[in-house]
């Protein structure tokens, strides 16, 4: 009796492994008949995922050595601070531009307001194509909080330079370099009553959205916000 | 493998086998399709336009933080030469001071660009329709702009820096404050056939056209180029503070 029930399970053990190996077999026959058909259709995505995963790679490391040169720089111009008076207005002249530019990491207090699309069934008298955040929302907003005095924004991360377009691309919006879906966040340095005042002014940008039934959180007050550089910005 | 029994007993216990045998291989085939099923990553055309897309972007990143690397290496090579002496430092560091300036604006620049024109066509006045530019319109255009190649801008002789807003206030149209009026004249420099591209395909021309403004692009790509001047108002920061960063 033993030896049956050994026999039984030593067969279905074959059984099942035959199967499988058939099966993968099957499978990878099948594979390479329609590899050979479509080559690039198959190994595309891996032969992106690997240059994406290797140029980011490369550009942390990019990253950490501008870190490096930019505290080396800073210590010469420390010690040279430390010696002549007239060099201090100059640090203080090229820090504000530095904030400007978008150079820099920034932190000090703030808002913060998210914005997202309108989720669930849009109410009546409402436009659907209204309910979602659109780029010139994103850029309308930024616009209000630079006229309340935001002395640095950014956008899900993004610190707004300049040069920093927010364009529509399909279902995602692209801030300068990033393409970013909602919820949009977006973080503004600068005195943080006349910052709540603007937006929250009666007709302002959030009221518009708010009446297109666009999400809004906020905007809140932050004793401490702390803002990256804006990718590609130049240091001076 | 010897089977012990005989006779009936025998024949039963191979058909167990032939049907335990079968019912194996099909578990073997089934657990073998379920995990090529769940391991099959879902490769739609979507992820694939969405990588190369996000590709494209990290490549033009590192573009511009190549460029970085260089400006920098190129300031501290400055300072090294100056081997300590305090005045050569200094010289760097107005230099330094300098390149700061232009990044943020505060200098003056030409190059290759577009001269682009808002202007009123003079159609005669229509019943009820609203044919004002408001300050959203022209942020869009600066936008649009800004998203498609434009290193530097101008409204009307203002030059637009990060901190810039155009506003109307009292149906008076602002750029950081200083009054403009139309035509709406703006000056961009950067990639000429970008720009000029962007214009074409977006809806905002033809938006302007319905409200009876057209737009005129004049492009300059050689010789006579686009100037743009300095961002002159004084910028303080009281709030933002420079991170102090773990760099040595």
């Amino acid at each position: 009796m033993m030896q049956r029930v050994g026999t039984a399970a030593l067969l279905t053990l074959v059984g099942v492994v035959l199967g499988f190996m058939l099966t993968v077999q099957m499978r990878t026959t099948g594979e390479a008949n329609r590899a050979s058909v479509t080559p690039l259709r198959l190994e595309e995505p891996a032969r992106l995922s690997q240059a994406l995963s290797a140029v980011r790679r490369a550009n942390a490391d990019l990253e950490a050595r501008i870190r490096d040169l930019q505290g080396q720089i800073e210590g010469y111009e420390k010690s040279l601070n430390d010696e002549m008076e007239s060099v201090a207005p100059l640090r203080k002249q090229l820090e504000t531009c530095e904030i400007i530019s978008g150079a820099v990491p920034v932190h000090g207090p703030g808002v913060v307001v998210t914005i997202d699309d309108h989720h669930g069934p849009v109410p009546a008298g409402v436009d659907a194509r209204y309910a979602i955040v659109h780029d010139f929302d994103i850029r309308r907003v930024v616009n209000e909080l630079f006229a309340a005095g935001a002395e640095a924004v950014s956008v899900n991360g993004q610190r707004i330079a300049m040069r920093t377009g927010v364009v529509c691309i399909g279902p995602t919006i692209r801030v300068g370099g990033a393409r970013l879906v909602p919820p949009f966040t977006i973080e503004a340095i600068g005195d943080p009553g006349r910052l709540q005042e603007q937006l929250n002014r009666p007709g302002g940008i959030l009221d518009v959205l708010r009446s297109r039934s666009v999400s809004v959180t906020g905007p809140k007050a932050d004793a401490d916000l702390h803002l990256g550089s804006a990718a590609g910005a130049q240091s001076g | 493998m010897t089977t012990g029994g005989s006779g009936s007993g025998a024949s039963s216990g191979r058909t167990l086998y032939l049907v335990l045998f079968g019912a194996s291989v099909l578990v073997g085939f089934m657990a073998a399709v379920q995990i090529a099923t769940v391991r099959q990553p879902a490769v739609s055309h979507g992820d694939i336009v969405e990588l190369r897309s996000e590709l494209y972007q990290q490549q033009a990143k590192q573009q511009s933080l190549l460029k970085t690397l260089a400006d920098l290496q190129n300031q501290l090579e400055k300072y090294q030469a100056t081997s300590g002496n305090k005045e050569d430092m200094a010289r760097a560091l107005i230099q330094e001071v300098q390149e700061a300036r232009r990044q943020a604006g505060l200098e003056p620049v030409s190059g290759p660009g577009i001269i682009l024109t808002i202007r009123d066509m003079g159609l005669p006045p229509a019943d009820g329709q609203d044919r004002h530019v408001y300050d959203w319109m022209l942020q869009m255009i600066v936008n649009l702009l800004y998203g498609n190649g434009a290193e530097a801008v101008a409204v009307n002789g203002q030059r637009l820096i990060t901190t810039s807003f155009i506003r109307e206030v009292n149906g008076i149209m602002q750029v950081d404050t200083h009054p403009v009026s139309m035509p709406y004249v703006i000056a961009a420099v950067g990639d000429v056939d970008r720009m000029k591209a962007a214009l074409t395909i977006n809806p905002i021309v033809q938006d302007y056209r319905q409200i009876g403004k057209e737009i005129i692009i004049e492009e300059r790509k050689d010789g006579r180029w686009v100037e743009i001047p300095a961002f002159h108002d004084p910028v303080e920061f009281r709030f933002a503070k420079k991170e102090v960063s773990g760099g040595t």
